[in-house]
This record gives structure tokens, C-alpha cells and sequence, in this order.
């Protein structure tokens, strides 16, 4: 049975094949069109993925697609007719007229070019959150876990909690709009001058270095109330009374401002983007990170009082903050935490797969995602044509020799770019379409901001590490696979890996196994075995893009900014 | 429905008009039993959005009476009570239905049955249906006859933003909600 799962016009576009209950292929469409967060419809990662599980759209057995406009319909209206009123006719013609609207299985006629009554599918809609729920939970390997979806919103919804045991997906809460921990934590990257779609990470690298300041300021943003839950004060938000513009063009995903002129007159003038970063602004950044792991701890505390499970599994935009995560488990009774590695609403096309196999089908669980490696690949046949069209000096290397080589080019300061195996699903770059630099180089960060990533120079680079060895360098060892932890770093050994140790000593860890990643892990040994030291910089392959996909796009970016050498499939590739 | 709808046929000429104009919800799902939450959410929404307009008669079995409560107080959660009122109407379905729909000024409904009588009559008719993928439809019928021009607005808002919502996904911005 094959059941295609895709999330579309939201986000970071994507789409998931499962056959018999594994998972055969999912990837972003942006890595295909190479828009950023792309969030039209998934066109060519669902041609991937058809081709990847060698079969045709015909062949299909289900369709589904992580929105469901009818869920929360009342509340939709109730919202738009009582808090908007006097707007309401104005956005309902403004829905009905300035959108487009159409259906899953027309638009995926559309998109594939193949008449609509060819498909033999059944079309489903899952809820978002329920989306999110099922891509980590029913992948994670737990029987039984508790289960937190934390996002902007998606289906009226911004949080979604629960359980799960075995097929079974209870949701025990949920927080609706216009409340979310997600919007604020936008509106504040607007705010500080980081206005666009995917910006929060920046804040929260950004927070580290300011004083919570504003701690008092912000739990007046965003209330916990006894129940779990949180409100907004919506004051300081533009996004629950005049509507925020929104395009969600086949494009890159735009959002118009969201916080009001409270949020303004309380912290001051919002910084426009470009402009130097004061301390004031480290310092909101700061405030901001602090309160949203305080809700964090909040939500979670109580889901584990209501399911008494130590187990987490964690989905939604909210869940790349990478440093709540590594809190988790320090500041909450879980013991365990499974973070699905496209966590953000691309993974809803996986979770739309597992929500059909398992849920809606009631089939057995069969399959634990492990790692992230399900996107395209390239034999070294067809990476040669790139390679000897290049007219770069190259060799073709045994993997021993290729790990090896790899490992020496890192040690001697060189800035390596590392093509390997499929790609990644999800925002990091996981070992396969990496650039992996010497953590030991204070000045690496500098160098390849220089030369290649042209990042604000605030921003930490993340280390990934051989898994037996986390507990010499990290002061936390719980596995992090798909590098959505943070983590203490040891103080006694920040200064082995300066250009990995962000400014409060903490490093968003890749903990690397062999049975994951079996050449990326060869590599990293190689390096320990030159150099003492278990630990490789690692940041994605790309230059202000999206991560490269094909053996020609690593090739143009390689050849477009100064990386030393590339070791693409099996060639090693030198200028 | 038939039976009501015959009834409703019969009793049109027998009864005096009722003073002030109402409109009717009427649900078979609560003059038939006991209904599930999900059946009544929409139709209860939009029963106390339009209540801001026109009084509602809301004819049930008191069977349904605990639902139909709860459903309403998860509804009204949090909101400003703008009302003239929904008023139950407890009496058996059928013949209740057939005395207070002839002198209603609209009826809102799930049941399509009833759209050829109304129309028939003339009567305003706010029907709520599914789609093929089993989304809610909200269609309008003699809307010109609604001589409140805020209730005619709010039917129509209300019967775009559930059209739009149900009839797919918007694929093209920019639009104002993010949803």
C-alpha cells in the first residue's frame, strides 16, 4: 500500500511517501525550485517521491494533506464575525474573491499533468496538529509517549497536546487562535529586525547574548494559566484584530507586521533590519527566549502530570528551539525526547502519512525514523559527468581513502564541503550535504562567514560529535541525532572547540552514530584520530539558499564562494 | 423529514402570525434523538451570530437538551453575549416545527427537505450542507426577502467565510487570516 502525504500552501512545502508502513522518501520542495520555506504546492518533491518509490500517481492507494479547512469551522466564524466586526464582510469577500481556491485531488492533477479520475487514491485531510502529532510520534519508537505540537498556527490551532500508545493518538488539549508562543516569538524576530519566514532561529542564537531584562515585560506577553495553557495579552498584537497580510505565493512565505504599537511603546522603536545590535535589543532577545522555555516548561510539566509518561515526543516550528529542548530535560520530569528532524511543517507530510497507515487504517507500526537521510541521492556515475565538466583537478577515492582525506583537508584548516548519500529532511544539515570545517580554529567561524556563509557574525556554528563520546565535551548525554539540542558545553573543554562554543558556552550538538551515518561518522573518527578531538564543525551546504540537493548545485556553490575542496560521492574535487 | 415537512404543509394556513418576526433553527438531528456534538456545532454558531439580529425558535426534544447545552456553552466561552435571544421550543419535532416555521421570517437548517417547501413560500432559507469531502456548505435562498440589512450581511459573511473554508485550500495570497 502506498500512501503519499503532502504538506501544501503553507511553509516549507514538502512531501512524504510510505509503502507498506516504511518510509521510502520525503523532501522540502525547496530544494527542488530552490525558493526558500516554498509554500505553494509540493509539485516537484512529489515527483520525487513517486519516482523514488517507482511507481505512478495512479498507483496511489491514499492521498492526504496536513490542513483541514473544516476543522474548527465554528471557531473560525465566530472569530471573524465577533472580534472582527465591522471587518467581517470585508475579509470574507476578500477570501472568497483575492484567493484562490481548489481542491487536493484537482491540484494534484494539476501539478502532475494526468487527468484527476486517473487516481485510484482515497483523499484525505488531516488536522495540522494532528499532522505534527502523528510525524513524531508514530516514528519515534515509543509505545507509549506524551505528545506536544507547539507552532505559529495551523487549523485555528497553535498547541496540541496528548498521548499516544500504540496506534492510538488521544488529544488531551489544545490552545486556539490567536494565542500562540509561536506568534510571539515572530513578532519579536520582526521587531528586532529579522522580518522574515524562518528568522527565529536567528533570534534565539541571538539571546545568549543579552541579560532577560525584560523577563517581567514578557510574562505580561504571554500568560500561563493554571490548566497548561497560556494566553496572549493581544495588545502587544496586531495579528487577532486587523488580520496580518500574508502571501503564500508559490514563493518564498511572506508575513506582514505583527506586533502592534504597545509592543513598541514598551520595549522602544523596533530595530530596522541592518542596523547595529544594541545590548537593549540582546537583551529583548534575551527576555523573549527565557519566557517562551518557562511556557515551555509549563505545557510540558503538566502534560506529564495528565499522562504520567516520561517519554516526549515534540513536533511544530516552536520545537527547532533547539535550546528549550535542551532544557527539557533538565527542568521537567521527562526522561526522554524524541524530536522528529523535519519537526517544523514540512514533517506534516510525513505525519499525514503515519496519521493514514496508522490511525485511520489502524495498521501495525513498522517503522522508526532514525535519521533524516530520506531525500535524493547520486550514484558516482552520475556524479562523474558534474565532476569532469567542472575542470577541477579530481580523484576518485575508496570510502577509507575518501574519510581519511576528508579528515586531513578539516585538520589542516581547510573548508571542506561534504556530498554524500541522500539528502536531508529537515532544516540541518545532518552529514550529507554539509560543510565541515575544524572546531578547534577559533577563527573558522570568522572564515567561513568570509568566504561562504555570510551569516551575522552573532550566530553560533554547531558541532557534530561522535555519539560515545558526548559525555567528555557535553554536560548533558541524552542522544541528539538531528541536532535540535543545545547543551552545556563542558567548561574545561570550550577551548578545544572554540568556533562551536556559542558566547554562554552551549553548543547545538549533532550526536553522530554509525549505524546512522556510517561514512559521516568514519570522517569524524578520522579527525579524532589526527587531531585528539571527536568533534567536526558542521553547517549546512549553501550560500544564502536553500541547502544543495543535486551534485550541480554543490558544484556551483562550491566553485561560487571559496571552499577549499569538495568531496563529492566518491571524487575529491580540488581547485 | 418528510413527515415534518408534510405537517408543516398542512398547518401553514391554520395558524394566526406571531407578533414579533423570529427565525427557526431547525436540526432533525434533535427533534429525532440525541445528537453528536460535531452535528450541532456549526448550526448553533450560527444560530447565536445571527441571534444578534432576530430572536430564534429553536424546536428540540428535551432528550437532546443536555447536548444541545453543552455544545452552546463551548461555544459561548469567552464571548460577548450579543442576543436577542434562542428560545427552545420543547414539543414534539414534527408538530412543532410545522406550527413555527409558515410564520418565520428565516429558517436555518441542515435539512435539505425542507429547501422546496421554503422556497415555495418564498421564506428566507439558510440551509447547511456537506460538500463531497464532507465539508460544511452554507447555501442562501430568498435572501432578498430579509429585510434586516445587518442580518442579510451577517448571512452572507457568514456563508463566505464557511464556502471559502470548506470548498478547499486558498492556494494564493495575500489574504488577511492566517489560519
Amino acid at each position: 500500500m502506498y500512501i503519499l502525504g503532502i504538506n501544501a500552501y503553507h511553509g516549507d512545502a514538502s512531501a512524504a511517501i510510505v509503502h507498506d508502513g516504511k518510509l521510502i522518501a520525503a523532501a522540502e520542495e525547496e530544494r527542488f525550485n530552490r525558493k526558500k520555506h516554498c509554500a505553494g504546492f509540493p509539485t516537484l518533491a512529489i515527483r520525487y517521491c513517486l519516482e523514488a518509490a517507482g511507481i505512478t500517481a495512479a498507483e496511489l492507494d491514499h492521498v492526504g494533506i496536513s490542513r483541514d479547512p473544516s476543522a474548527h469551522l465554528h471557531k473560525k466564524i465566530l472569530f471573524s464575525i465577533t472580534r472582527l466586526s465591522g471587518l467581517s464582510g470585508l475579509i470574507a469577500a476578500r477570501l472568497a474573491n483575492a484567493a484562490k481556491v481548489r481542491n487536493l485531488r484537482e491540484e494534484l492533477a494539476r501539478a502532475l499533468d494526468v487527468p484527476a479520475e486517473s487516481f485510484r487514491a482515497q483523499f484525505h485531510n488531516v488536522e495540522h496538529h494532528k499532522a505534527h502529532m502523528a510525524s513524531c510520534f508514530l516514528v519515534s519508537g515509543f509505545d507509549k509517549a506524551a505528545i506536544l505540537s507547539i507552532d505559529g498556527f495551523g487549523d485555528f490551532i497553535s498547541t496540541m497536546w496528548g498521548c499516544g500508545e500504540g496506534n492510538r493518538i488521544e488529544v488531551l488539549g489544545e490552545i486556539e487562535y490567536p494565542h500562540s508562543v509561536g506568534i510571539v516569538y515572530t513578532a519579536t524576530s520582526q521587531y528586532l529586525g529579522f522580518p522574515k519566514y524562518g528568522d527565529e532561529g536567528k533570534v534565539m542564537g541571538l539571546a545568549p547574548y543579552g541579560k532577560p531584562r525584560y523577563l517581567e515585560q514578557f510574562r505580561d506577553i504571554v500568560r500561563t494559566e493554571p490548566n497548561g495553557g497560556f494566553k496572549l495579552n493581544l495588545d502587544y498584537f496586531l495579528h487577532h484584530s486587523e488580520g496580518v497580510e500574508m502571501s503564500w505565493d508559490d514563493g518564498s512565505p511572506t508575513i506582514g507586521r505583527i506586533f502592534s504599537d504597545k509592543f513598541i511603546e514598551t520595549f522602544g522603536p523596533a530595530r530596522t533590519n541592518g542596523l547595529p545590535l544594541a545590548s537593549h535589543y540582546e537583551d529583548i532577545a534575551a527576555s523573549l527566549q527565557a519566557r517562551l522555555e518557562e511556557v515551555g516548561s509549563h505545557i510540558l510539566k503538566q502534560l506529564h502530570q495528565e499522562t504520567g509518561n516520561k517519554r516526549l515526543a515534540l513536533a511544530g516550528g516552536v520545537a527547532f528551539n533547539s535550546v528549550m529542548n535542551g532544557k527539557i530535560l533538565l527542568h521537567t520530569p521527562f526522561a526522554e525526547v524524541y524530536v522528529q528532524p523535519a519537526a517544523g511543517d514540512a514533517g506534516t507530510a510525513l505525519g499525514v502519512c503515519y496519521w493514514i497507515e496508522n490511525v485511520l487504517l489502524q495498521r501495525p507500526r513498522n517503522f522508526i525514523m532514525g535519521h533524516a537521510y530520506t531525500g535524493p541521492e547520486y550514484k558516482n556515475g552520475q556524479i562523474e559527468r558534474v565532476v569532469r565538466s567542472s575542470g577541477l583537478k579530481h580523484r576518485l577515492l575508496e570510502d577509507a581513502e575518501l574519510t581519511r582525506a576528508g579528515a586531513q583537508a578539516i585538520a589542516d584548516g581547510r573548508i571542506v564541503g561534504w556530498f554524500q548519500g541522500r539528502m536531508e529532511f529537515g532544516p540541518r544539515a545532518l552529514g550529507n550535504r554539509s560543510i565541515v570545517v575544524d572546531p578547534r580554529r577559533s577563527e573558522m567561524k570568522e572564515i567561513l562567514n568570509a568566504r561562504i556563509k555570510k551569516r551575522e557574525p552573532f550566530r553560533p556554528f554547531a558541532p557534530s560529535i561522535l555519539e560515545e563520546r558526548v559525555a567528555e565535551y557535553f554536560e548533558q548525554t541524552h542522544p541528539a541525532p538531528t541536532m535540535l539540542m543545545v547543551y552545556q558545553i563542558k567548561p574545561e573543554k570550550r577551548a578545544a572547540i572554540p568556533a562551536v562554543t556559542h558566547v554562554d558556552g552551549s553548543g547545538r550538538l549533532q550526536t553522530v552514530s554509525r549505524e546512522t551515518n556510517a561514512l559521516y561518522y568514519e570522517l569524524i573518527r578520522e579527525f579524532d584520530r589526527i587531531t585528539g578531538v571527536p568533534v567536526v564543525l558542521n553547517t549546512s551546504f549553501n550560500e544564502d539558499e536553500p541547502i544543495v540537493c543535486t551534485p550541480d548545485q554543490a558544484m556551483d556553490c562550491f566553485q561560487r564562494t571559496r571552499m577549499d575542496v569538495l568531496f563529492l560521492g566518491n571524487y575529491m574535487v580540488e581547485r | 423529514m418528510a413527515a415534518s415537512v408534510q405537517a408543516t404543509q398542512a398547518a401553514a394556513q391554520a395558524l394566526p402570525a406571531v407578533e414579533k418576526p423570529y427565525a427557526v433553527l431547525l436540526l432533525p438531528a434533535v427533534l429525532e434523538g440525541v445528537p453528536q456534538k460535531q452535528e450541532l456545532l456549526l448550526p448553533l454558531t450560527l444560530a447565536y451570530l445571527l441571534s444578534a439580529h432576530i430572536a430564534f425558535r429553536f424546536p428540540l426534544r428535551e432528550s437532546a437538551l443536555a447536548v444541545v447545552e453543552r455544545v452552546f456553552d463551548n461555544i459561548l466561552s469567552g464571548l460577548p453575549k450579543e442576543s436577542k435571544g434562542i428560545r427552545y421550543q420543547s414539543a414534539e419535532g414534527a408538530e412543532c416545527a410545522s406550527v413555527l416555521v409558515p410564520h418565520s421570517s428565516l429558517l436555518v437548517t441542515d435539512d435539505r427537505g425542507l429547501q422546496e417547501l421554503t422556497n415555495c413560500h418564498g421564506l428566507p432559507l439558510a440551509v447547511i450542507s456537506r460538500s463531497e469531502a464532507k465539508s460544511s456548505l452554507l447555501r442562501l435562498h430568498n435572501l432578498e426577502k430579509v429585510a434586516d440589512l445587518g442580518l442579510r450581511g451577517k448571512l452572507v459573511s457568514c456563508a463566505q467565510l464557511i464556502n471559502v473554508q470548506s470548498g478547499g485550500f486558498i492556494t494564493e495570497g495575500p489574504f488577511s487570516l492566517s489560519w
